[in-house]
Parts: C-alpha cells; structure tokens; sequence
C-alpha cells in the first residue's frame, strides 16, 4: 500500500505506523484491512450488498437498503466537493433535486414527455454539471464561510422556486402556467427502464441503486488516486502553496462541483424514478444534514467511510422505529458504555447491583411517603419490561413526573462527567442510572418517534466527540 | 487484553444475536394497525395531535372489544420520502392490516401505489387534495372532503353572503393550502369576483406584518387564508389590528382551533371567518363523553385535524372487526370492509360511507364566526344548507 | 408610487423589528465565530429555548390573567432570567460537545452541533410537546399602545423591541471595547495562539463569548415572544438559518457587521414582501445576499486581512 501514500505528510505517515502497532482486536482488524487489497473491500461490498435481498424478502429491509445505497452515492459525490477539495458546499442537495426534477420533467405526463431511462440520465448528468459549474463561478470568488452561505442560499431558492412556481405568466399564454407542481410536485414518473429491464420492485431498484453505487465507488476511488485527486487534496491543504507551485486551482474547483453536481444530479434522478415523484419536500434542508452527517461520520474524503457513515445515518434511524427493539437496544448501550469505560472492570457489575438494590429500596420508601400517586401497573406483552416497571417507582402521573425526570436526567449526566473522584463519580452513577432507567420507560418508550431523533442526536455527538476525523478518517493534522 | 477484547465483542454478540432471535420468540400472533404522520419536525403539532386521537380510538376500541389491538407509529416527518420508507415498514410488517393516514396529500401521492400494490387499506383524515381519489384507487380512503368541495363554498360564502368583491388569498405552501387557495380562487372569479393578490407564504413563517402592510395598501377588504397552522392565522390578525387595519379574515378549517385562533389572538379574531365540514365537533352532543376523554388524558384543546383521525382510526378497526367476525382476517378482507363502512354516527357528528374513489360522502360546509371565546355557526348561502342543525356552543 | 409611500414607512417599522431580532441571533454566530471559527449550528435553538423560558416567567408571574407585579418588571424578568438560562445553556454546551473538538477538524464541531439541535429540538417537544405558546403580551403591554404619525403606526411592542435591541447591542459594544473581558476577546478571536502566551486565559474568554452569545439569543427569543407571540419548538431552525446570513452579510467575526448585516436581511426581506412579492420573499433576499457577496466577499464589514501563510 506504499504507493498510495503519496500526498501525505510526514506526521500521517508516521501516525500509521504508530497505528499499526495498536495491539490486540483493532491492532489485528487493522491488520487485515492493510493486507486486504483494494479489490477484495470492493468485491465484499459487493457480496454483501447482492446478498441481501437472497437473505430475506423483507420489503422494508430492502428498501432501506436501498436507502442506504443511494445516499452513499450521494454522499460520495458530497465527498469530492468536501472531503477531496475542501469546499464546504451547502447547496449540494439543491443538485440532486435538479437530478429529480429533469428526470421528472422527461418521463412524465406533466409534461408530457417520454424519454427513455437512458437518454434522460445523460441529459440529467450534462445539466448536473452545468449547474455545478454555474454554482462553482462564484465559488472562485469567495472561501470557506462565505461560499457555505452563497451556496446555501442556492439550495433554499431550489426548494423554493420549485414550490412557488406554479402559477407563472409566460409570453404565449393566458393563464399562469404551472411549471413545477408545487408543493403536490410532479407524480406518475415513468419507471426505471433501460436496455430492456425494467425495475418495478423494490429489489429491481435496489440493484440499480447498487450497481449505479458500485460504479461511482470504483470512479472514486481512481479519481482519488488519479493526478487531479492529488491535486484535490493540495488544494484542500493550502490553496496557496496549491497555487504557488502551479496547479489551475480555479479548474480544479470547478471540476470538483461539477463532478459532485453530476454524482448528486444522477442520485437525484435514480430517487425520483425509484418514489415515481418528485416534491419540494424531498429536497430540503434536512436532507442536506443527512448527508453531510454521513460523510463526516464515516470520514471526510474516505470512500469506505461513506458507505460506513450512510449505513449508520440510515440504518439507525429505522431500527429505532421499533420500539421494543429501540428498548432492548437502549439497555443494551447502557451496560455496553459501562462495561467499557468503568475502570477496575468489577466497579460495573457493582455498579448494576447497587442500581437494582437502590431501586428495590426506594420504591417501598416513595410508595409508603405517598400511597396515592401509586398504583398497580397495567402488564404490557413483554416479560423484560414488565420487570422492569414493577422495579421502578411509577407513578400515576407517569407523564409529567417523567418529564422533571428528563431535565433531572440531563442535570445528573452533565454533573456525573464533570466529577474527577472516581468513589464519588460511582455514587453519583447510581441514581443517574436509575433516573435513565425510569426516563425510558415514562416517556421515551412512550414517544418512540421523538426518542429516535434525540438519539440521532445524541449519537451525532458522541461519536463526533470520540472520532473526530469521523470513523474511518484519516487522521491529519490541521495546519495553522 | 485477551478479556477486554472479549467483554467489547460479547455484548456486540449479544445484540446481533438478540436481533436475529427476538422475532423468533414473537408473542403469539397480534393484530396491529399502523398510523402515518408528522410526528417530529415542523408540522408535529398537526401530527402529535393526530396520534393522539389515534391512540385514543385504539384505547377505546379495545375497551370496548375486549381486544387488544396495537396502535404502530411511523413518522414521516412530512418529507415524503421518509414517508416512502415509513410506510415499507408497515407493509412489511404482515401483522398489520390497515393504516392512518398519512397526513399531508404529498405524501399519500407519494406512497398510494405501494398501498395499492399491497392491498392495504389507508384512510387519511387529513389529505385533501382532490386529485388523490380522482383515479380508480382502490386502498386509499379519506374522512374528510376535498378542496374541491371546500374551497368554492368558501368563496361563494365569501362573496354571496358576506358580499364581498374584492379578496386577498395566501396559501402557505403546504399542498392543504395551495389546493383550497386555488379552488377557493377560481369559484371566487366565477362567482363575479376580484382577486386583488395571491401569494404564499411559509408554514415556519414567524411575522407577517410587512404582509398585511402591502394587503392593507392593496385595496383588499378581505384575507382569505386556509393555512394549516391555526396559530399563524391568529397572527395575521392580531397583526391586521396591530396597524389598524380594517381587513376581514376568513380561514378555513386549519383554524378552527380555540386555544391557537381564538386565545392565542387576544381578541383580534374577534369576528373572524372560519370553515368547517363537519358541524363544531365540541358540539355534538353523542361525541362529548370521547371529547372529554381526550381532554382528560391528552390536551385541553384540540383542532379540527384531531377528530377526523380519531374516525378513520375507527373506520379502521371496525373493518379489521369485521373482517375478523367473517372468519378471514386479511389485508384484502379489511380494504373491502372499509370502502363498505356505513356508520350511522360519527364522532364528527354526521354519517360516514365512502364513495366508490374512497372519498367521504354527503360532504357540506358550514361557516362560523369568532364571538367571544367561541366559533359560532353562521347562517349561510343555499349551496351550504347544513342538513342537521348543529348547536352552536360555548367552549372555554 | 403612490401605494409606495403609502406604504414605505410601515414597511421600514417591520424591517426594523425582525432586523433587530435576526441581529441578536447573528450577533452570537459572528461572536463565536471570532474566537474558535466555528459555526454553532445550536445557536438557533438555544434562542428558541430563551422564548420557552421567557414564557414559563411569564405564566408563572401572570398565574390567573392578571400580572402579580407591574408589567414593565415583568418584561425585564423575562429578558433577565432568559438571558441567564440561555448564557448558561451556551455554556454547557461548549463545555460538553464543542471543547472536546477544539483541535479537531473543521467540520467535527458543525456536526456536533447539528447533534445539540436535534436533542434540544426534541427534548423541548418531549417535554412541552410540539404545541405552539402564545405571548400573552397584550397583558402586559396595552394592545392599542403605541405612537401615530400621520397613517403609520409605531405599535408599542414594536418600538420597545428596537429599543432594547439597541440598548444590549451599546452594552455589548462597551463590553467589547471598553473592558478587559472584550480586550481579550478580540485578542484571542485575532491570534488565540498568542493571546495564550500573553497571558489571556483562553477557556475563560471562550466561556464569556458563549455566555454573552448565548445570552443575546435567549434575548432574542423573548422578543420575538413579545412582538411576534408564536414560540414553538422549531422556531429556532428557520431563525437560526436567517441568524447565520445576517452575520455573514455583515461579515462574520465581526460584531457590528453582524448588527448591520440582521438589520440589513430584516429589511430587505420587509421590502421584497412589500414592494415586490411575498412569495418570493426568501429567494429575493438570497439574491441581494449574493450579490453583497460578490461585490465584497468578506461581508459587508469584513477586514480584509491578508492569508496568513
């Protein structure tokens, strides 16, 4: 792998070897992913992505997927602008909402054209590149912060237009004409169709998105190799030594847009044939979020990244759509995380049992304080939580005292980290546990749709906290 | 290191392990339906409501049953894409044999086919837009009438009974909105009269006096605004007053809403113009006892995108009863119960049977104002003749 | 031209109001930006937590419809305890998902961020649902109250929002000016490396910008409350949004720049609302913003420091 370490200082390449030297698990992971050729990561991923839908037919599990694959490859073209050259391009999604909206206008009623599949994904991707080159002008202009808010601003005139223009007068017409289906967008899109396969279900358009994912992966991964990745990376380093030792830094941003415009305006298109419509909903704010949480996860400028941060961006989320899995899960991570960071490794069993037995106690205490606010539990159909209820104290006003308990919750975690005496940091653990405990089951198992983005949440933090450079990031150090 | 390596993976085991087992050990086997909604995000209080009135229709069911039915939420967040992938979940989910809603008509445009395709009954109480149950659908059902009914009875209201001539119209973007504004937009020409403006503006929108500023100086007398957030409408009026204004307001259904319309204006709705289809729920006298059910248990004011919920939940689990009585309970058993629903009475207060698109039948309107603290029904044009008289009622 | 003056001065009375509420947000983006160039993307939401806390002060002093004390001190409570609860909120937040990233790339702490919003947007709708809260400022402040000149109304409300905006923003001025706190703050958001070694206790001027920041936000949201009445528990995503604008336009890191870029967006979106279409409103602002982009790229205010190399 030498070879590829071209582009890296000094203190990265250093780093690595340190890193090599890691012992045990993650010593030994690292070792196989060093030994791995490239071709063996692609083929896996592959594997395992043709796979899934032999393992089970589960539209859901199909779908989301499929989810999972096109935000990758969403998310890659975001990598070339991000990750390769460094612009921080908040306007991105606005191209995969052209992607759609060409496709839309080319195979539809609304227009009343109908193109074929193939022909239109060439048009998408020439006016993908188009309007990346357009959004790239300005971009020569203007670095870092002022360039995220001009291309911000280009991505909520997107939105915008798209749900305001329906009801413009064009020379030719009486009537105000509908250009763009408003808020109620442009349905019926014509399928997926090309060299004779048609997708209509869910795994054909699972494979498109798949293959089309592989594809860009593998382009990727040359163009990062590639002179003008290289370049990229130069040029995200210090544009200034990029430009004193003669490389076209204005070319080379514009390629880096129209590129990640193209990525995004084919993603755009594969969505909108894959939903059958398009709306302006689709297409906003949010999703730009989702994306960028995506590749700072996985590790800006890391393609195995991408794919690692879109899995976790897309799959967590709908399996905390599940609330008894969401529950199991929750108490899971709780003596997960304690089972990993307590230190002498007893403290977290006795940590559990003083939790229990602080439970046990307080509950006959609270219920001989104040017999009214008490009352027996109505049995739900699991077991586990059952128990769980009966050891906690919950009152009749479940709802209002577990939401005191929430803030009281917050409170207690922000203290526990800030205690340095490990004897008082234990005691303080106890009823902090306990408060978590009783928190999930008075509300956040009770609210499972507000509870999935407070952990989204929670999840973007911790993990931001822990990994920096995101989970598969290289990890550099940042030139002042 | 040997163990710490091993107390890391044990527990990641266990999960993988517990994933694939738990539906191995799936209690015996439960009848579910599923509601889709805006759960989180910025239209939650539209959704949050609507489950809520869900939730209450399953407790209600199930007492009266004896059953033990399971309410499943999917949020869609009002992205339809999200509401693409939510709604896989549900189909996916073979314990599942009808579904609420979803909400908003862009995202029932979004998912109807893949309803369709799995035979799966799903009754909006919210989706409006006319053009949902225009094409020969078979598994999509609404308990509220279209923009088509609604908006030209409100302007006809507008213009015969008011006798107005000359209407500023907002939407706010949302496709309740755009649809109504446009209906209600086109039957106001028809009817012989002016549109000053049209434009729109946006559900997250905090002022709008520069708004009423260029309407006030446009020559308008009236606002029309079927917005969906009855708390902008307040403030569109609050802020009508607050320049001195002397424009009239008219809303449509979004704002029949005490706490937000009314309370929330501090007086300045006071006279305003509201739209409902069905007569004021607080009044039906056989829908009291569920009304102060819900007040007890989830929230003291409720709007009119609550109630129609709670009878399509219902509409729901009176087929899945059915269907289960006939001794077949499947996805296609339900679906053909539900377009056969036949209440005689509502929660709304009137009957409810759908027609052959799936939209509900025997649909009016009826108007009413802001006197005091309370929506009062006004008397109105013939197009609007209310079959029943509905009580007017006093609510706090 | 005619329905122009008519309404010119009522427009400019509007800009105004939402100016200097998009001034307050703005101006704890540029403060934070200036000392750790990072964009807190929380910023919106803790604003939004100083309207629900200036809300909960005032249910609690206005129990039964009728204030418990004089109204005028039940405005300054408001503002006092938001501002309080938002700085030490601000602080908090830096101290658990920002401190942790200061030496890290760029984006760690954006996404980080991104991470806080969604937990206080979604903590807030837990725990006081996704209902909207009304001000009840009519009981404090008479609804008619308010100055006439000629057809234009300065309603009350109104003019005490631009008063007070101009009054926190002269304090803030001083402060940053004027005392050793703001010495060394524009000390380490110029070279936080050397105010180190100079002796300026870095963590502690970062905790003063976040509290201070965080303060003028929880300000903001109690004005809002006050002139605009709806709070709710997105109101800090949109808000946060047009916050971050104004303090580009205006040139972020700087302090008046962020004034004048919020009064600035306020008024050009009053005017495209007014003067050429409410529908296009967001789009014609982007435009103007562009354009004051492209003729300055550094913002309206923003020094042109030359690269450091």
């Amino acid at each position: 792998m030498s070879k590829d370490k071209i582009g890296k200082d000094e203190w990265v390449a250093s780093y690595q070897q340190r890193s090599a030297g890691i012992v045990g698990w993650r010593g030994a992971l690292a070792g196989i992913s060093e030994r791995l050729p490239t071709w063996a990561w692609f083929a896996l991923v592959i594997a395992i992505g043709v796979a899934i839908p032999m393992l089970t037919s589960n539209t859901y599990i199909i779908r989301v997927a499929g989810n999972i694959a096109l935000m990758a490859t969403l998310a890659m073209g975001l990598n070339l602008v991000v990750g390769y050259a460094g612009l921080l391009d908040l306007g991105f999604v606005a191209f995969y909402g052209v992607g759609g909206y060409v496709y839309a206008y080319l195979s539809s009623d609304f227009s009343g054209v109908h193109l074929p599949t193939g022909l239109t994904l060439i048009i998408v991707i020439g006016i993908g590149l188009l309007f990346g080159l357009l959004l790239g002008l300005p971009s020569l202009r203007l670095v870092g912060d002022y360039l995220a808010i001009v291309t911000l601003g280009f991505g909520q005139i997107f939105v915008q237009l798209m749900t305001s223009m329906t009801r413009v007068n064009l020379p030719g017409h009486e009537r105000p004409v509908n250009l763009t289906g408003g808020p109620n967008g442009i349905v019926n899109l014509d399928p997926f169709s090309i060299l004779g396969f048609t997708a209509n279900t869910v795994t054909d358009y699972y494979y498109v998105l798949l293959a089309v994912m592989v594809i860009i992966l593998i382009v990727g991964f040359h163009l990062n190799n590639s002179r003008i990745g290289r370049a990229w990376r130069s040029l995200r380093e210090d544009e200034l030594a990029a430009d004193a030792m003669g490389m076209p830094t204005r070319q080379l941003k514009l390629l880096a847009f129209a590129l990640g415009a193209a990525i995004a305006g084919l993603s755009g298109a594969l969505f909108a044939a894959w939903q059958g419509s398009v709306f302006p909903g689709n297409f906003d704010i949010a999703l730009l979020i989702n994306v960028y949480a995506i590749i700072v996860l996985g590790g800006l400028g890391s393609l195995p990244g991408v794919i690692v941060g879109s899995v976790l961006m897309i799959a967590i989320p709908e399996i905390l759509r599940n609330v008894e899995l969401a529950g199991q899960l929750f108490y899971l991570l709780i003596i997960v995380t304690l089972i990993a960071t307590l230190r002498p490794r007893w403290q977290s069993v006795a940590l559990l049992v003083s939790v229990i037995v602080f439970g046990l106690i307080l509950k006959p205490i609270l219920v001989a304080l104040s017999p009214a606010s008490f009352a027996a539990l109505e049995a739900t159909s699991s077991g586990f939580v059952d128990t769980i209820r009966n050891w906690l104290a919950i009152p009749i006003e479940a709802k209002a005292v577990g939401n005191l308990a929430f803030g009281a919750l917050i409170l207690m975690i922000l203290l526990v980290t800030r205690i340095k005496d490990m004897r008082v940091r234990f005691i303080a653990l106890i009823p902090t546990l306990y408060l978590l405990s009783f928190v999930w089951e008075t509300r956040l198992s009770q609210e499972p749709s507000i509870t999935r983005l407070l952990f989204v949440g929670v999840l973007l933090i911790v993990l931001m906290i822990y990994r920096p450079n995101g989970l598969l990031g290289e990890r550099r150090v940042e030139v002042v | 290191m040997k163990s710490r390596k091993l107390m890391l993976i044990l527990p990641l085991f266990l999960l993988v392990l517990s994933l694939v087992i738990a539906p191995a050990f799936a209690q015996s086997p439960v009848i579910k339906i599923g509601i889709l909604g805006p759960f989180t995000g910025p239209a939650a209080s539209v959704g949050q409501e609507q489950l809520n009135w869900a939730k209450l229709a399953v407790a209600d069911f199930n007492e009266a049953t004896g059953w033990s039915v399971e309410l499943v939420e999917a949020d869609t967040q009002l992205d339809p894409a999200i509401a693409v992938t939510a709604s896989e979940s549900l189909i996916a989910d073979a314990d599942v044999y009808g579904v609420v809603g979803p909400a908003g008509s862009q995202e029932v445009s979004a998912v109807a086919q893949m309803f369709a395709d799995a035979s799966l009954a799903h009754i909006s109480g919210s989706a409006t837009d006319p053009a949902l149950t225009a094409e020969g659908n078979t598994t999509f059902f609404r308990t509220v009438p279209t923009d088509a009914v609604q908006g030209p009875s409100d302007a006809n209201f507008i213009y015969n009974v008011l006798g107005l001539t000359k209407l500023f119209v907002i939407d706010d973007q949302s496709s309740y909105a755009v649809g109504l504004a446009d209906q209600a937009e086109e039957a106001f020409i028809a009817a012989g009269g002016e549109i000053i403006g049209r434009e729109s503006v946006q559900q997250d929108d905090g002022d709008f006096s520069s708004l009423v500023t260029l309407i006030d100086a446009s020559g308008a007398e009236a606002i029309f605004f079927p917005g969906q957030i009855a708390s902008q409408g307040a403030l569109i009026a609050r802020q009508i007053v607050e320049q001195g204004s002397d424009l009239i307001f008219v809303g449509a259904d979004g704002m029949q809403n005490v706490d937000d319309f009314i309370t929330g204006s501090a007086g300045a709705t006071e006279g305003a113009y509201v739209s409902s289809f069905a007569p004021d729920v607080r009044g039906v006298a056989t829908s009291a006892d569920i009304m102060n059910r819900y007040i007890e248990q989830y929230d003291d004011n409720f709007t009119s995108f609550g109630p129609p919920t709670y009878a399509a939940t219902l509409v729901v689990l009176e087929a899945v009863q059915r269907a289960a009585d006939s001794g077949n309970l499947s996805r296609e058993a339900v679906r053909d119960e539900v377009a056969a629903t036949n209440q005689e009475l509502s929660v709304l207060g009137i009957p409810i049977a759908f027609d052959e698109n799936g939209d509900v039948l025997g649909a009016s309107f009826y108007m009413f104002q802001v006197v005091g603290d309370a929506f009062v029904l006004v008397p109105s044009g013939p197009e609007m003749m209310p079959e029943a008289t509905p009580e007017a009622t006093e609510e706090g | 031209m005619d329905a122009f003056l008519a309404q010119l001065p009522q427009q400019i009375i509007n800009g105004l109001t939402l100016g200097a509420v998009y001034a307050l947000i703005a101006l704890g983006y540029s403060m934070v930006y200036g000392v750790l160039q990072m964009l807190n993307f929380a910023h919106g939401d803790v604003y939004m937590i100083g309207a629900f806390i200036g809300y909960g002060v005032m249910v609690a002093l206005i129990p039964e419809g009728a204030p418990l004390i004089t109204p005028v001190f039940i405005i300054i409570l408001m503002l006092l305890v938001a501002m309080l609860g938002c700085g030490l909120l601000g602080v908090a937040i830096e101290q658990f998902a920002y401190r942790p990233l200061r030496n890290s790339p760029r984006l760690a702490p954006l996404i980080s961020a991104l991470g806080v919003s969604f937990f206080l947007q979604n903590a807030v709708q837990l725990t006081l649902t996704a209902e909207f809260r009304n001000y009840q400022t009519e009981l404090l402040i008479p609804p008619g109250a308010g100055f006439d000149f000629g057809d234009t109304r300065l309603p009350m409300t109104r003019a005490l929002v631009i008063v007070i905006t101009i009054i926190l923003m002269i304090v803030l001025q001083y402060l940053v000016r004027r005392t050793k706190l703001g010495k060394a703050m524009r000390a380490v958001a110029i070279d936080r490396e050397a105010a180190a070694m100079m002796g300026v206790d870095v963590d502690r001027v970062i905790i003063a910008t976040f509290f201070i920041g965080s303060a003028l936000a929880g300000a903001a949201g109690v004005l809002t409350g006050i002139v605009f009445t709806r709070v709710w528990h997105f109101m800090g995503f949109t808000a946060g949004l047009k916050g971050f604008t104004a303090a580009v336009v205006g040139g972020i890191g700087n302090i008046p720049g962020a004034m004048l870029g919020g009064f600035l967006l306020g008024m050009t979106e009053s005017f495209a609302v007014g003067f050429i279409s409410p529908t296009y409103r967001d789009v014609i602002a982007f435009v103007v913003l562009v354009i004051v982009l492209l003729v300055r790229p550094r913002g309206l205010l923003g020094a042109r420091i030359p690269q450091k190399v």
